[in-house]
């Protein structure tokens, strides 16, 4: 397994695509922020002398996004895990694999752990460029009734995991489906659906009433601490720090339970499946 | 000792039967000629010993250990296969090729070792350094592809169609490097189309059809038991035939491409008194013993077999 692990590994670093994403990863915030800092510019022309211009983008904004799946490079990622896991099949050197005798699980295990390392890198890099350039050009409002430490804890954990979950639906898809193309096409609705999906939910409902989506959408927790966090500050009135944690724990319960689910799933199927 | 054994070894797909009942024996040592039209079987089966397709029926077993046993895995870590294509990763060169190689069939080896396996398949290391395997020739990636078969240290090499996009002198060099290996205890499972080269290796042969092994022979009994026959390059081959099988009554004529073969142990002086009573005229006469070729055409009951 440690070698078939090393082996990926050497196969992701030597991939073009890595370099692509790394490329990606590293330029996307810079058009972004240069972006968002012109369209404060434009938002302050034609104010009178003594009017404040209301500023469109914050440094909470921006950073608050930096782990969506839907927000520019969120959606990137997972489909590039996916090609990755993916191109071993359209190689043929998945049979070079099984005809070694390493056992399926193991060879599956390992193409999960390269596609969450690459993600869970991609992203990282893609947050840290962000995070950077907008305390660089923006304002970062901080709350002095919340444990700042602990909400940036909460936000990069579950930023982390949210994409940890999406790796784990892209192996998934690429180790059933075997063909680029639906399981980049798979890899993309599926986050959509997911966030979309929750959108929904945060916008008709109250936490406590929609409580059971923690359970049922992966992705509901982690939107809804991110915009508390950082987006909308005002939303965290109320809440204690003990709601807080607990909230934690079952949006990353929820979490671990779809990734299992989803890692069962492939697992079944590809160890089932003959390889042409 | 057994390397291969399989028993009504049977694969369906979708209600066709690819593989039907086959039982084969490979011992140590062989180079085992697997040999069918396309679509007899040949790949399916090796799918199958080779772990990519499950059996629909019988079994098989690897080094007599059985292949729904644990320790199946230990023993398929001693065989090596190209099945189809050798496939390989297009966009790095043939070194980290080899390199992800041992990492996959976990062996540690440097990159001396490495270079030194590219020269014995016939790869110069040198000229290839910088190369990507996607823009190897076909012939280049199927030397690589066996070295990276090699790159185990494999005792049971299997080979689908290994003779596939090779020159001449590639032919050469794989089968000096098959001999070769087969000499330092390397056991082989070969399916070719190519049966003249097959003739040269094999020590033994199956004969696939329609997925249904016909025949398991060792080339020492094939030769042993080899039928003589005449091959005669008739000016006008359908009087020939027809004047050597209503006058000569020998069992086995066929007419093929102009030339008339008469099998088994003819007498030769009786085959030139009916041509001469017939007044029939020849450009030459050849006395041949059978090769695999003869034997799995008259196996399939191919060409017009009196």
């Amino acid at each position: 397994m440690k070698r078939l692990l090393k082996a990926d590994i050497y196969r992701m670093l030597k991939s073009r695509l890595t370099m692509v994403a790394l490329i990606l990863v590293a330029a996307f915030p810079v058009l972004l922020v240069l972006m968002y800092v012109g369209i404060n510019a434009l938002a302050g022309i034609g104010m009178e002398d003594g009017e404040e211009a209301v500023s469109l983008f914050t440094a909470n904004t921006i950073v608050g996004s930096a782990y969506s799946l839907t927000n520019n490079i969120g959606l990137v990622i997972p489909a590039f895990a996916g090609i990755l896991v993916c191109s071993d099949y359209t190689n043929g050197t998945l049979r070079n694999k099984v005809i070694a005798g390493n056992r399926r699980t193991d060879i599956y295990f390992s193409h999960l752990l390269t596609s969450i390392i690459f993600s869970v890198v991609m992203i990282t890099l893609y947050a840290a460029v962000t995070t950077g350039l907008s305390l660089l050009f923006f304002d970062f409002k901080k709350d002095p009734s919340v444990n700042m430490g602990l909400e940036i804890l909460y936000f990069v954990l579950y930023g982390t995991m949210s994409f940890v979950f999406m790796a784990t639906l892209s192996t998934m898809l690429a180790m059933v489906l075997r063909n680029i193309a639906p399981t980049i096409i798979f890899s993309v609705v599926a986050a959509i659906v997911l966030v979309a999906l929750c959108s929904v939910l945060m916008l008709i409902g109250s936490q406590e009433k929609y409580r059971y989506a923690f359970y049922l959408i992966p992705t509901y927790c982690s939107n809804y601490f991110n915009l508390q966090s950082f987006s909308v500050l005002g939303l965290l009135a109320g809440n204690g720090g003990d709601s807080r944690g607990l909230m934690f724990a079952e949006g990353m319960g929820s979490y671990v339970f779809f990734s299992v689910l989803n890692t069962v799933i492939g697992i079944l199927v590809f160890n089932k499946r003959d390889i042409k | 000792m057994n390397v291969l054994t399989t028993e009504g070894l049977s694969k369906a797909y979708k209600g066709h039967l690819a593989v039907n009942k086959v039982s084969m024996h490979i011992e140590q040592g062989d180079i085992y000629g697997f040999v069918g039209e396309n679509g007899a079987g040949k790949t399916t089966l090796i799918r199958l010993v080779t772990g990519l397709s499950a059996p629909t029926e019988g079994t098989y077993s690897l080094y007599d250990i059985p292949y729904q046993s644990k320790d199946i895995y230990g023993v398929r870590r001693r065989t090596g296969a190209i099945v189809e294509t050798a496939t390989m990763n297009r966009y790095m060169t043939a070194l980290e090729n080899l390199r992800v190689q041992c990492n996959i069939v976990g062996v540690s080896k440097t990159d001396e070792e490495l270079i030194q396996l590219l020269s014995r398949v016939g790869l110069d290391y040198e000229a290839i350094k910088k190369k990507k395997a996607g823009n190897f020739s076909l012939g280049m990636r199927q030397r690589l592809g066996i070295a990276m078969v090699m790159v185990s240290d494999a005792d049971f090499v299997i080979l689908d169609e290994p003779m596939n996009g090779l020159d001449p002198q590639g032919f050469i060099e794989i089968r000096e490097t098959i001999l070769r290996l087969n000499r330092e205890g390397v056991t082989f499972l070969i399916s070719s189309h190519i049966l003249s080269e097959l003739d040269k290796i094999c020590t033994k042969i199956g004969v696939i059809s329609h997925g249904e092994l016909l025949e398991e022979i060792r080339m020492k009994d094939l030769h042993e038991n080899a039928r003589r026959r005449i091959v005669i390059d008739a000016m006008d081959p359908p009087a020939m035939y027809s004047a050597l099988k209503t006058q000569g009554a020998f069992p086995e004529i066929s007419e093929s491409d102009g030339k008339i073969v008469v099998y088994g142990d003819a007498d030769l002086n009786r085959i030139m008194q009916i041509l001469v009573e017939n007044s029939l005229s020849v450009r030459s006469v050849n006395t041949l013993e059978e090769t695999i070729e003869d034997h799995y055409i008259r196996l399939l009951g191919r060409g017009r077999i009196a």
